[in-house]
């Protein structure tokens, strides 16, 4: 007896209409004993590169296809080899140009231009339609498609369509129109057939399968509903055996690089390796020289020339036209990649391994990621566009898949759950969400008499649907160059940004099929270099030259030793700032280990406590098993890199080069749980053939599972560790010019801007606020405090000599007068505003440069020699816009300094300036300077702004209308300028906002935080500040962090569960927590374990500007 | 000519060993025939119903609907053919 397969198959990559992941219906088969399985998803092939490879390991034979909407009706396409598929992909291509966005629908005549080495099934009743089809299609190639599905009419709907494709001589083939896998998934469908309607699931029941019978049915189920008609059964398996679809483009993945006349790729390629050769290298060692050959030989054999010479293109136009841009990933392994300029990282000198990155037997193809500044990416991928064609060049998808706010709030509609409770339940959602749903909705979930009637379901739901493909966006940064069309090897569609297309594989699926993907990121961290480097320039004359930093500047290691490292890139965040006293980087090696090992993965994998306690002697070094010990003996003993991890895949689970670098990209991926499982088995019972035991075959996965997903490779690591280390140069002999590259790339970084302008405080440098004179579109250095001479500061070790002020200084220099615009930029006594106009208000001071509280804590150890404070600019004034900004800067350029508030309305009026953005300048300060108190400007401003008698666009808040004689108004004092910046700029250049507070806070007794260094371990304390962020373990029962900030600092906290649970809802939404605890110090780190959770109350509420993480 | 039987029967039914009705006892009695059968499962969010129909030949000489209500276990005719 013939088998049943099933051809009509749709996999959740059918968005919002299948029930099941592909590798389900391909285990679910398997089981089933079926020998092929097709999957073919609405309007395109998503999900085939997974099917291929769920069902080649499980031996089902898999046949590609796609559902397609033709004329109205669905029209399953099977593609019978790869000729068949290449007219799909181009048939799907056409489907969803012109439509909607994520919608795709054709005619019977495109079909028809598309239609070699294809099958065709079709479901309809309409004999004209089936005659159509076959003369369009080929009657051959077309089926009539049976269905039976356990409802009253299907028996006599079956006989009818058997009766019609007789009479057209049509073949008939059976099918179950297959939503999801397993009966129990019938629900999930029905809720996302609702969401889909964006609907409750009692408004679509007519949209609903009536029943369930819509699951992956084999033969035995199948045959009692198709008595009679056996032939319908088979037809299947005799399609399914005519399909041939291997879907391997590696020969056709490079566009051929355009190569000088007399060269080939690959002689070019040496010609220009030689020539990177004599500018990196002085002297050019014998080793590098064998170095450079050996790679060249592997490259010529892997035929990997041209795949080079698009990426040394690539950078050599980013050069030209000023785009920073770095190699990051394996590529740093390769000396090919130094020497051509694609990284910066030198791997003779930092010993990286380059076959990592490639090597003869390589299956997978080599990765080149390269940073760009964000700003200029742009500018690169139209460039790789128009170079290449936009017939070969597309962009890699993302699916975007159902997060848990998501799931919660959709599922729970669908359900029909009031708007009220989703509200509160996906509000409730900890920011960071674990696997149990329910423990994450935690105080939100009502009490059990009052929950609905579905509410188990829902949480079923809930967990099923979370990481199910929603919908497809453009993976960012990631694109297709290919050689042949690329819409012979993947179907397009038009992306919503104007000429751009994206392919329906996401950046795994590409690899899978041997095609190369570019990875162009945008790195805001290059923007703040280049712009912060532009401005040394200006104020020094010299713009540095970061190749020629030597790497061994001991007062950066000491800095970074310090903790010293707000801003710092990649070395800022909490995790790092609690490792780096402990660690103590002195080297730039010591650096290297340093970023690779602060992430998700060696927490996960319980590594960074034992290597560091490893480093400081503290703990023996030790192996899990014999096997490990030259692999872990650089690391100590820990997994810290990602060639460890290959490396343990070929020597302890015993796996061949090829399928251990397989071993490692697939663990790197994201995996859903069923696949995970997979690679589990087949790790462990490779240890248990090595004779590991299997205690330590499992505990090893675990570790390795939990490093993989986030783990550096060495390369990597090294290549980001030279910024962290150039960044750590800036901050700390520039740091003004490096705080305003830093607030100018925003959003970017670790922590909110507000953090960073208090960081630059601590260290006695000034921020100086909007001023509408002096403000520049961004923020910027100015010189203050006189006509000194501008020092050059230090320079990469070496003192430079100082130098008269050169041109180029931005802003107007401040003459010696007493402070006037620049003074709230002191904390100090608080000083209220004086009642008359006109003039520097009384009482003021002439500014010191340092301020008088001076944090203690994290400072550098070394006097930074500046006289520039950061101008912040009016990219800090809400609503203003970037025209409004503009216009601004350019008045005041050809017009001359604003004389009054009414001047600067006379001159910007009717621009592109609004009414709330003119009431936030003033509000904020930016007229201070030119003498009238801020809410007297404000007093009728509208009819000079808009001319007397025109009132449009009146804002409210500023007008009161009395008869115009202007009242008696309220000074702006102290307290109200700082709320007002926080208002409008979000940020504070005159006291932190604890500042107003420590009245209060003392009475309290809290400690101020440059005195908790001196608390003695283990003693109990009270400090207090805003919380400026917030981290979460991934899963729920551990330990969160906070960090508190206040005038003088910074404090962490560490909150174990049971005292969160207490005070979870305090501790989440009050931004000025006051915590009672222990101290805890250890290493040069300290921290209060907190007891006690309470908000400061009585002071208005600031916004949030915490970093909630996990 | 139909009519739906409101509120449905309840009956005794004996099936063989596939599963099909052979015989009803109660308000309805006899041998029965099944020439049809399909399944309705709905309204899962609020009261389930879950419900396999057959169409049968009570006696050889009335066409009735009976069902099986897959949740309670219970058998019904809902509608006969007279």
């Amino acid at each position: 007896m013939s088998p049943y397969v099933e051809l009509h198959s749709h996999s959740n990559y059918s968005f919002l209409d299948g029930g099941s992941h592909p590798y389900e219906l391909a285990l679910r088969a398997a089981e089933l004993e079926m020998p092929a399985l097709a999957i073919t998803d609405s309007g395109g092939v998503y999900g085939a590169v997974r099917h291929l490879q769920a069902c080649r390991k499980l031996g089902v034979k898999p046949i590609i296809g796609s559902a397609l909407e033709v004329d109205g009706e669905e029209l399953i396409l099977i593609a019978r080899n790869l000729r068949g598929y290449s007219n799909l992909c181009r048939l799907l291509s056409i489907a969803h140009a012109d439509q909607p966005k994520g919608e795709a629908r054709t005619t019977l005549a495109r079909v028809a231009q598309h239609r070699g080495d294809l099958f065709y099934l079709s479901a309809t009743d309409d004999e004209s339609r089936l005659r159509a089809l076959q003369e369009a299609l080929g009657r051959e190639a077309v089926f009539s498609e049976l269905h039976h599905h356990l409802r009253p009419e299907d028996p006599w709907i079956l006989e009818g369509r058997v009766a019609m494709a007789h009479r057209c001589g049509a073949a008939v083939a059976a099918t179950n129109q297959v939503h999801y896998h397993v009966p129990g998934r019938r629900q999930l469908h029905d809720v996302l057939v609702a969401i889909r309607h964006r609907a409750t699931l009692e408004e679509v029941r007519q949209h609903l399968f009536s029943n369930s019978e819509h699951h992956l049915k084999g033969g035995a189920e199948m045959r009692p509903l198709f008595r009679g008609h056996e032939e319908a059964l088979a037809a299947p398996w005799e399609i399914a055996q005519e399909c041939d679809v291997e879907l391997d483009f590696r020969k056709v993945r490079f566009p051929g690089y355009p190569v000088p006349a007399g060269e080939t790729p690959f002689s070019f390629l040496y010609k220009l390796c030689f020539e990177g050769l004599r500018e990196r290298y002085r002297p050019i060692t014998s080793a590098v020289t064998r170095r450079l050959q050996h790679e060249l030989e592997v490259i010529e054999k892997t035929g990997l020339a041209e795949f080079f010479l698009i990426n040394w293109d690539l950078m050599r136009f980013a050069r030209e036209h000023g785009v920073p841009g770095q190699g990051r990933g394996s590529a740093a392994d390769s000396i090919v990649a130094y020497v051509l300029g694609i990284t910066r990282v030198d791997p003779i000198e930092h010993n990286l391994l380059f076959e990592r990155f490639l090597h003869e037997e390589m299956t997978s193809t080599p990765d080149i990621d390269i940073d760009f500044s964000t700003e200029h990416r742009e500018q690169v991928i139209q460039y790789i566009y128009e170079k290449y064609g936009w017939e070969r060049t597309g962009m890699v998808c993302n699916v975007v898949t159902f997060q848990p706010r998501m799931a919660i709030r959709q599922v729970g509609k669908a359900l029909g759950f009031s708007a009220e409770l989703l509200d509160r339940l996906a509000k409730g959602v900890d920011r960071w969400f674990t696997e149990d749903v329910e423990d994450s909705m935690a105080s939100a979930v009502p009490p059990p008499d009052m929950r609905p009637q579905s509410w188990r379901q829902f949480l079923e739901l809930c967990r099923e649907v979370i990481e199910f493909p929603r919908h497809l966006s453009i993976h960012n940064g990631g694109m297709l160059v290919t050689g042949e069309p690329l819409v012979d090897i993947a179907p397009v569609e038009p992306a919503t940004m104007e000429g751009r297309r994206v392919v329906q594989f996401n950046k795994d699926d590409v690899e899978d099929l041997g095609l190369i993907k570019m990875d162009m990121l945008g790195l805001r961290t290059l923007s703040v270099v280049a712009e912060a480097l532009d401005l040394i320039r200006d104020t020094t004359g010299a713009r540095p030259d970061l190749d020629a930093l030597t790497l061994n500047d001991p007062a950066v290691y000491e800095m970074c030793g310090e903790a010293d490292t707000i801003g710092v890139f990649q070395i800022e965040s909490r995790a790092q700032m609690q490792t780096l006293p402990r660690t103590r980087p002195r080297t730039f090696n010591d650096l290297v280990v340093e970023v690779a090992i602060i992430r998700p993965g060696p927490i996960q994998g319980n590594a960074v406590h034992p290597y560091i306690r490893r480093k400081q002697g503290r703990e023996s070094v030790t192996y899990a098993h014999p096997l490990l010990e030259p692999i872990l003996r650089d690391t100590l003993g820990v997994i810290l890199y990602q060639e460890q991890i290959i490396e343990i895949a070929m020597q302890v689970a015993g796996m061949k080069p090829g399928r251990a670098d397989g071993f490692r990209r697939a663990m790197t991926r994201h995996l859903n749980r069923v696949e995970m499982s997979s690679l589990e088995d087949e790790f462990v019972s490779g240890c248990l053939a090595n004779g590991v035991p299997r205690s330590v075959a499992d505990q090893l996965f675990t570790a390795v599972q939990g490093f993989a997903v986030y783990g550096f490779c060495r390369s990597h690591a090294a290549a980001f560790a030279r910024t962290s280390y150039e960044t750590a140069w800036m901050k700390l002999h520039h740091p003004v010019e490096f705080a305003c590259g830093l607030l100018n790339n925003q959003p970017m970084g670790f922590y909110h801007p507000s953090v960073l302008v208090e960081d630059l405080k601590r260290h006695g440098l000034r921020a100086l606020p909007v001023d509408i004179n002096r403000s520049d579109v961004r923020c910027m250095p100015e010189l203050v405090g006189g006509s000194l001479p501008a020092s050059a500061g230090v320079r990469d070790g070496i003192p430079e000599p100082l130098k008269p002020a050169s041109a180029g200084t931005r802003g107007i220099p401040e003459p010696l007068k007493p402070a006037s615009a620049g003074t709230r930029g002191i904390p100090g006594p608080p000083r209220a505003e004086t009642p008359h106009a006109g003039g520097p208000p009384v009482g003021s001071r002439p500014l010191p440069l340092l301020p008088t509280n001076f944090s203690v804590s994290a400072l550098s150890t070394l006097p930074v020699k500046t006289e520039h404070a950061m101008r912040i600019g009016f990219n800090y004034v809400r609503d203003l816009g970037e025209e409004g900004r503009q216009a601004i800067v350019a008045d005041r350029k050809s017009g001359g300094p604003f004389l009054s508030f009414d001047d600067f309305l006379s001159r910007l009026r009717g621009g592109p300036i609004s009414p709330r953005a003119v009431r936030n300048l003033v509000m904020v300060g930016a007229f201070d300077a030119l003498g009238s108190p801020r809410r007297a400007l404000l007093w009728g401003w509208q009819e000079r702004w808009h001319g007397a008698g025109l009132r449009k666009g009146i804002d409210r808040q500023s007008e009161l209308r009395l008869d115009g004689t202007a009242p008696e108004l309220p000074r702006i004092d102290d307290f109200d300028a700082n709320q007002l910046e926080y208002r409008i700029s979000d940020l504070s250049t005159g006291h932190h906002l604890i500042h107003f507070c420590r009245d209060r806070l003392r009475e309290l007794g809290a400690v101020e935080t440059n005195k908790v260094p001196r608390i003695p371990n283990n003693q109990r304390v009270r400090v207090a500040g805003l919380v400026i962020t917030r981290q979460a373990p991934a899963t729920a029962n551990k330990i969160r962090f906070f960090t508190l900030e206040d005038e003088f600092g910074q404090v962490n906290v560490t909150i174990k569960p049971e005292v969160y649970a207490k005070y979870r809802q305090v501790a989440n939404r009050q931004p000025i927590l006051i915590i009672d605890g222990v101290m805890q110090r250890q290493d040069g780190v300290h921290s209060v374990l907190a007891s006690h959770i309470e908000a400061l109350t009585g002071v208005p509420r600031p916004a949030q500007r915490s970093h909630d993480y996990r | 000519m139909t009519r739906l039987i409101s509120p449905p029967t309840a009956i005794d039914v004996t099936l063989d060993h596939g599963g099909a009705p052979i015989a009803i006892a109660g308000a309805f009695q006899g041998s029965v025939e099944p020439i049809a059968r399909w399944k309705v499962e709905g309204s899962w969010w609020d009261r389930p119903v879950v419900r396999e129909y057959w169409k049968v030949v009570l006696n050889n000489s009335l066409l009735c609907e009976l069902y099986h209500d897959l949740t309670t276990r219970a058998w019904f005719v809902d509608r006969v053919y007279d």
